[in-house]
């Protein structure tokens, strides 16, 4: 990790087919990439009218699942956006994250070594299965990307980045600046509650179904992931002065247009939850003075991400 | 291209902007009164005008390692001192936060000067320093109370640590 290892994405436009543009996109500041992880595809024998099924079972069992964790000090939302059904990109700069069941498939490179000579992992076939939002005060804000591949080559050439299109070429940090956790306002029902938000992890989990292929045409490998019934969560831990959120809780009031926002000078990032119920509530810690410290799990339907950065481009997910 | 600038240099600039010299005489001749780098006090000491005096003094830098792939950037941590230097009988109204201004001198004057910077400081960083990519400030401690020039100048710190991206270049 570092100035010789290198991390680019591409849409594709066929599953599993490499897409064929010369340059990919830069997904962010890419922190670090797990190991693969290859799992044996087990038992499909519960599949109706299939003679052959023990054959199938046998010839399958050691199906390649990759799976690739990109753990990522993004700079902007459009490599995570990739983990949602999908994100109404209506207004530039305003991400709706609303389950839906049908996710982009992308390839992804991975570079390490030699400048000239590296070695290049190329993932093909890749979903998202889980997308984290994490923030804590005074931490960059970071995605981690669960993601399940169909295929993993070895290959000697980094495609390299795209350097003309806004929303997809490589900028500095200070060209774009990251978000940063601070200076943060939470309103429950657009009531400003002064609370001090010390951690926020929002997750989407599309809880895909990744199935040994029975096609000959994409060899020995998994069929295009089918998503299920996508979930959002979130753990939100705030600092506050009174115990308004054990009382939402205890009410069992739906927590609307609650948001959470970070500002920076000219940037800003507002993460609003809309119909979202608090269905957990931690143990609120007495910290003294009448503050508390309590974590909170609440369910979301949909999540509005808003943000203004020092760069004003639309991030949606185009296929290049 | 732009003119490279220390974090010293850029928090002295953003603090000269900042705060007003409680010092009336010298205020009223425009001179500077904070400083990126340690006052001659030997040759200053002959006139109670040349105080108090802020001087900003790095505590050094210390970086993490590059902060992403295909990145050279790193993340780095620079600590700066902060000091007030005042003449210890020549006293001068000072306003602290949304307080009454008080008539201070010596180590009291010095106290209260520092803590005028640590509240702007803590409610401006955000927008403030925003073009030079320092991030998360932080007061990080104070030091004790010192007399200079045989007791005549007293001097009183504060450690402030900012988190940036190539803090320094």
């Amino acid at each position: 990790m570092g100035r010789r290892s290198g991390f680019n994405y591409a849409v594709e436009s066929t599953f599993g087919t490499a897409n064929t543009a010369t340059t990919w996109s830069w997904a962010g500041l890419v922190e670090k990439v797990s190991d693969d992880d290859k799992q044996n595809v087990q038992d499909i024998s519960g599949m109706d009218g299939s003679v052959d099924v023990r054959t199938a079972h046998e010839y399958y069992a050691m199906t390649p699942e990759f799976g690739a964790t990109v753990e990522g000090k993004l700079q902007h939302f459009r490599f995570p956006s990739l983990g949602v059904g999908s994100d109404g990109m209506s207004v530039a700069g305003t991400h709706v994250f609303t389950p839906g069941n049908t996710l982009k498939t992308f390839d992804m490179q991975v570079k390490q070594g030699h400048s000239t000579k590296p070695y290049v992992r190329q993932y093909t076939g890749c979903m998202v299965k889980t997308m984290e939002l994490n923030v804590s005060k005074g931490d960059w804000l970071r995605f981690a990307l669960g993601i399940s591949a169909q295929k993993l080559e070895r290959l000697t050439t980094f495609k390299g980045y795209q350097t003309t299109v806004d929303s997809m070429k490589k900028y500095t940090p200070t060209q774009m600046r990251p978000y940063r956790g601070s200076d943060m306002t939470t309103t429950l029902g657009g009531v400003d509650i002064s609370a001090e938000l010390t951690q926020l992890r929002f997750t989407i989990d599309n809880d895909l179904l990744v199935d040994a292929s029975m096609d000959s045409d994409v060899g020995n490998y998994t069929a295009e992931p089918i998503p299920q019934i996508a979930k959002i969560s979130a753990a939100v831990t705030v600092k506050m002065k009174n115990y308004d959120l054990e009382d939402l809780f205890l009410a069992g009031v739906a927590v609307d247009g609650s948001s959470f926002l970070w500002e920076r000078g000219e940037d800003s990032l507002e993460i609003e939850f809309d119909d979202a119920l608090i269905n957990k509530n931690g143990h609120a810690i007495d910290i003294g003075g009448g503050v508390v410290v309590q974590e909170l799990a609440v369910d979301i339907p949909t999540c509005t991400i808003t943000e203004i950065n020092s760069i004003d481009t639309d991030y949606d997910i185009v296929e290049t | 291209m732009t003119e490279r600038r220390t974090p010293q240099q850029i928090i002295s600039d953003l603090l000269r902007s900042a705060l007003t010299d409680p010092n009336t005489v010298r205020r009223a001749l425009g001179t500077d009164w904070i400083f990126p780098d340690i006052p001659r006090i030997y040759d200053l000491s002959d006139d109670k005008n040349n105080f108090p005096r802020l001087s900003i003094t790095s505590g050094g830098v210390s970086s993490r390692g590059d902060i992403g792939m295909d990145s050279t950037d790193t993340e780095d941590t620079v600590s700066l001192s902060v000091e007030a230097w005042a003449y210890k009988d020549s006293a001068w109204s000072v306003t602290v936060g949304d307080k009454d201004a008080k008539t201070l001198s010596g180590n009291n004057l010095c106290e209260a000067i520092l803590q005028q910077v640590h509240i702007y400081l803590r409610e401006n960083w955000r927008t403030a320093t925003v073009p030079y990519l320092l991030f998360d400030y932080v007061r990080s401690g104070t030091s004790p109370y010192e007399d200079e020039m045989e007791g005549t100048i007293n001097r009183h710190g504060m450690t402030i640590t900012f988190t940036g991206v190539n803090i320094g270049d």
